[in-house]
């Protein structure tokens, strides 16, 4: 009955690889709106993840919405089907004024027999969380009543398939133009790329020129 | 009744005149000054000691007041005693001692307690009145019980004895001026160290010898004067020198009464009753595990009052009831009733060893120091100078040294150490023995396994187990069988040894290993707190030690001694360490330290990886190895950065072969050749070293062809002469063409000299770009933008080639830290053209950007 059946050739490595990408992305996801001050600071507690305190939000529909998008983030890099993973921040006028790329650079390695538990990975991974706490202030501040969304960047077929998927009826999702998508006159904070052995990704932020 | 007290004074003032004048023979004024006052029942009798006062110029007072001196008494009951706190209690024999003397004695020697009251035992005493004495502690003691008595120093002179009542508050080592306490009181420091201390001594005589020995000289008197020089050795003869009883002998040189009888140096005094059962002492336990551990009569016997302290050394006498060093005095004074003991003299031994060495090095330098009083010595040259036997020699030498040092050696000799040692063994006491080697097979039969060196307790017992007690039931077994048994090494000494032969070549000059402090005594820690201050207090005294003779360490040992499980919390010995684990960890730095602080975060750090129970550290003690001189740092340092330099040219030269190749080409031809020549010539004649610089000169293009290009011109005076004459015709004329025209710019050529270099540089910085790290990038740009005022053109399109391709391979974390490092240094050098330089370059880098990402990188782009 469910749709959802996956592929023979999925290894069992690639699975993990996507799993703990989407562990990373939640992280990530979570960080980048506290250290963006987009929500009152009241709303996120503090966890510890790869060895270093990260933020979580604790508010529900938040929580929420950010776990929808993981949902579907999850079943396409399954299928290996996502290029590109942003947060974009828009300005109360709807304007996109800066958006953190989540750039999937390679994603369909085998197990890394250097690094059986995972050492050198979560190490990058624990880099990546102390940078972006760093590069709020190489950013300037949001403009106030600021929001965000998630964006997927992938192939031209998943749009149509996410739409006729009845699983993702309660959350849909709708393709966006390029107002939506592009930040005006960008400038780019790079923030790190890492390789973790299974997926190398590379992180950065565009800023508007106009913010 | 003051009267009272005035008129037995006066009285006793009349009946002194009286007894002077009948017995004025008699009288004499040693007690002048002393007053006296009889507390108790007395031996001799109170009145007797009244005359003796009378007759000696003392004061007796029949009431004790304030101008009592002394208290005269045998016993005293414990309420008598807090009343007399403050007051010199004294015994009888003070009284009568002095008098048979006729001087008066030092009072302390015959205190019945001192002020800390603590009992003091004198050995030679009748045996009855040191059960008095300890009868009397322990009264004391169950009333004072907090203050607990440690002895920590041990001479019965009065110096030293002031300075241990001074001493004796250094209880363990929570207390501040423990360390320094304990390495001033500790006997094992001292032997220990001394032992270091010679061998260090001998290397200093060694390099400070001038070459001539005085002794040599005389003992060729010596020799032609007995004229028997007909005995000459072989090629190789090993002398062992060994102080008879070193400490003993050292002590009886002060005390001659005590020859010949047995004697015993120890810091305790005898069996002092425990002053109290401290609480979870479990003595048997203790006892138990030191049985089992040595298997060795010395701590048979022992119940709860014998003292623990160890036998330092005992005299030969004392030997014969069947004393050994090492045993605890409780024991030997079971084997050995009227055993004398002696405290130590640290000064001494260290008088008499400096004699002994100096002695020794009067006659040669080839000796090896193997501890204060005992030292191996290569006579092969000694014996063939002065051509005398080995007998003559030994016993010149022995009365030489027993005439400076009043203490006697023995000495043996053999063909290698083993055989030298053993022949001591022999010759003891007082002797010598050479053990000729057609004797050594018959003589190594009866040698028992346990003088072997290198066979301890534990292999001792197990070659018992083999059978094997002797040499010669260890020379059953084949080389094989032992090293199977005991491991390689280990079995094959075992088969040489007890055949005599023994490789082991006499090391004269001594290279310190280590360096460390160690303290097992009084270590009861309380908190981390207690603990960590301690440890860098040992850290602060490795370091001085380490300061002391110019070395530092790489290698930090930390050692722990911790209380065994099921270890009692109280050891037998006060403030021992008794039954414990050890444990050990180390750490090895990159730089060698000295330092009290590297040393004590060091040890910290380690000692919080172990962590041990504050409560149950027992001994703790720090180690250096791997020790490096200071010079020798430094050198070593240079050769790692010669190795590191080498390191890199090679990697770059494998990683880049084709770049390296042309770097070295192009130097070589801006020295020798001219690139003209090579230009024209590798085609025609292909040759090795030519052609791969041709290739890549037009693979890379612009930058090396504009460098050949400037260089042309420079090529003029040294042309080849050889390389010329091998060219065809027409490429020769050429060749001479461009060098008369270029002779005409002789002008230019200084400054084309100068802008020619740089591109060499900048070439070889070219390759290296490619394999270096983001941090090597980065110190070589400061480096650059540091030394020239200008930015080279070709530089500036490096960098910025450099970066394009970072930005093409997407490294955009690398290329903000490179570029803004750039930015950092242009902006100090505060210079238009180095700010167009860098605005070029990030035009570039720009660009590039926005072709792969689409967007620029924010990077700051004004100087303001």
């Amino acid at each position: 009955m469910l749709a959802c059946v996956r592929p023979q050739n999925i290894t069992f490595s690639f699975l993990r690889a996507s799993d703990i990408l989407i562990e990373f992305l939640e992280v990530a996801i979570h960080n980048v709106l506290y250290v963006r001050n987009i929500y009152p600071t009241s709303i996120f507690v503090r966890r510890k993840k790869y060895g270093v305190p990260v933020q979580m939000s604790t508010h529900p529909y938040l929580n929420e919405y950010i776990t929808e998008c993981l949902k579907t983030i999850k079943d396409l890099l399954t299928k290996n089907e996502v290029r590109k993973v942003t947060v974009v921040f828009f300005d109360e006028a709807q304007i996109p004024v800066e958006r953190f790329i989540f750039d999937i650079l390679d994603l369909n390695r085998t197990l890394n027999q250097d690094d059986p538990y995972f050492i050198k990975g979560e190490e990058a991974l624990r880099g990546f969380c102390l940078k972006l706490a760093m590069t709020g202030s190489n950013l300037k501040p949001l403009p106030s009543k600021s929001t965000f969304r998630v964006q997927l960047h992938t192939i031209e077929a998943v749009s149509v398939s996410l739409a006729e998927e009845p699983r993702y009826q309660d959350f849909p999702w709708i393709e966006t133009v390029e107002q939506e998508t592009e930040v005006m006159n960008p400038s780019i904070v790079p923030i790190r790329t890492l390789d973790t052995g299974f997926h190398k990704l590379q992180v950065y932020v565009e800023e508007s020129g106009e913010k | 009744m003051a009267a009272k007290k005035a008129k037995l004074q006066e009285q006793f003032s009349e009946d002194v005149a009286k007894e002077g004048s009948s017995q004025s023979n008699a009288s004499s004024n040693i007690f002048h000054g002393v007053a006296i006052f009889v507390n108790g029942y007395t031996v001799p009798s109170a009145d007797s000691l009244k005359r003796m006062m009378m007759m000696h110029g003392g004061m007796y007072h029949h009431y004790q007041s304030d101008k009592t001196t002394h208290i005269i008494a045998s016993n005293l009951p414990n309420c008598k005693l807090k009343q007399l706190r403050t007051m010199k209690v004294v015994k009888p024999n003070w009284i009568v001692d002095s008098v048979q003397e006729h001087r008066l004695l030092d009072y302390r020697q015959y205190l019945l307690y001192t002020s800390r009251a603590q009992a003091r035992l004198n050995f030679g005493q009748s045996e009855v009145e040191s059960v008095t004495v300890v009868q009397g502690t322990k009264t004391v003691s169950e009333n004072n019980k907090s203050a607990s008595i440690i002895q920590t120093d041990m001479s019965t002179s009065d110096v030293a004895e002031e300075k241990q009542l001074s001493h004796a508050t250094a209880r363990n080592a929570t207390e501040p001026n423990f360390l320094s306490e304990f390495y001033s009181h500790s006997r094992l420091h001292h032997i220990s160290t001394m032992g270091a201390l010679f061998k260090q001594y001998v290397t200093q005589l060694r390099e400070e010898s001038d070459g001539r020995f005085p002794g040599q000289k005389r003992l060729r008197e010596f020799g032609t004067m007995n004229n028997n020089s007909q005995n000459l050795s072989s090629d190789r003869t090993i002398m062992h020198i060994d102080m008879d009883c070193f400490f003993v002998s050292v002590g009886l040189r002060d005390r001659p009464h005590l020859k010949g009888l047995p004697v015993a140096v120890t810091h305790a005094k005898g069996n002092i009753a425990p002053s109290h059962q401290r609480k979870g002492v479990d003595l048997a336990f203790e006892m138990n595990y030191y049985k089992q551990k040595s298997e060795i009569e010395t701590v048979s016997n022992v119940d709860e009052i014998d003292s623990l302290s160890e036998i330092a050394s005992c005299s030969y006498e004392a030997r014969k009831c069947g004393l050994k060093n090492g045993m605890f005095l409780g024991t030997a004074l079971k084997l050995c009733p009227n055993l004398k003991t002696i405290p130590y003299d640290f000064e001494g031994y260290k008088e008499v060893s400096y004699c002994l060495y100096n002695t020794v090095a009067a006659f040669t330098l080839d000796i090896e120091a193997v501890s204060c009083d005992e030292m191996f010595v290569d006579c092969k040259d000694v014996l063939r100078n002065t051509c005398t036997s080995p007998v003559q020699f030994a016993s010149f030498l022995r009365q030489e040294i027993k005439d400076k040092t009043g203490c006697s050696a023995s000495a043996g000799f053999g063909s290698n150490r083993l055989q030298a040692r053993l022949a001591t063994k022999k010759a003891k006491p007082d002797g010598q023995f050479y053990l000729e080697p057609s004797m050594v097979t018959n003589f190594m039969l009866d040698i028992v396994v346990e003088d072997l060196p290198g066979v301890g307790r534990n292999l001792t017992s197990l070659l018992h187990v083999m059978g094997a007690r002797t040499c010669s039931d260890l020379q059953r077994f084949s080389q094989a069988h032992l090293q199977q048994e005991f491991g390689v090494k280990t079995g094959n000494a075992l088969y040489m040894h007890c055949r005599g032969k023994d490789d082991r070549v006499l090391s004269f000059s001594h290279q310190r290993k280590s360096v460390s402090a160690e303290v097992n005594y009084g270590i009861r820690f309380t908190s981390q707190e207690e603990a960590t201050a301690f440890l860098k207090q040992l850290a602060g005294e490795v370091s001085s030690r380490l300061k002391k003779i110019k070395l530092k360490g790489r290698c930090i040992t930390l050692k722990l001694m911790v209380r065994a499980k099921e270890a009692p919390i109280e050891t037998a010995k006060f403030l021992g360490h008794g039954v414990c684990d050890h444990v050990t960890r180390s750490s090895t730095l990159t730089t060698a330290v000295a330092d009290q602080d590297t040393i004590a975060r060091e040890v910290l750090s380690i000692a919080k990886q172990l962590s041990v129970k504050p409560s149950d550290m027992r001994g703790v003690g720090i180690q250096v190895t791997r020790l490096e001189s200071d010079s020798m740092s430094s050198k070593f340092l240079d050769r790692f950065l010669l190795r590191a330099t080498r390191g890199t040219q090679q990697a770059n030269s494998s990683r880049a072969p084709k770049e390296e190749r042309n770097t070295q080409q192009t130097v070589r031809a801006s020295n020798v050749g001219s690139p003209v020549v090579q230009n024209r010539v590798s085609p025609q004649q292909a040759s090795s070293n030519i052609a791969p610089q041709q290739e890549v000169c037009t693979s890379k293009g612009e930058l090396t062809s504009r460098l050949q290009f400037e260089i042309s011109p420079y090529e003029v005076c040294d042309l080849d002469e050889e390389v010329l004459a091998a060219l065809p015709e027409d490429i020769r004329q050429e060749i001479l063409q461009t060098c008369q025209s270029s002779s005409n710019l002789q002008v230019q050529k200084d400054e084309v000299v100068t802008n020619m270099k740089s591109p060499v540089i900048e070439q070889v910085d070219m390759s290296l770009y490619n394999s270096m790290t983001v941090n090597q990038v980065r110190s070589l740009m400061k480096e650059w933008v540091s030394c020239e005022d200008t930015p080279q053109p070709c530089d500036v399109s490096m960098l910025a080639d450099y970066l394009e391709r970072q930005v093409a391979s997407r490294n955009i974390d690398d290329i903000i830290l490179v570029v803004r490092c750039l930015y950092r240094c242009v902006y100090k050098k505060k210079s238009g053209v180095w700010q167009e330089a860098y605005h070029n370059i990030m035009k570039k880098v720009q660009d590039m950007m926005l072709v792969v990402y689409g967007a620029k990188l924010k990077l700051q782009d004004t100087f303001t």
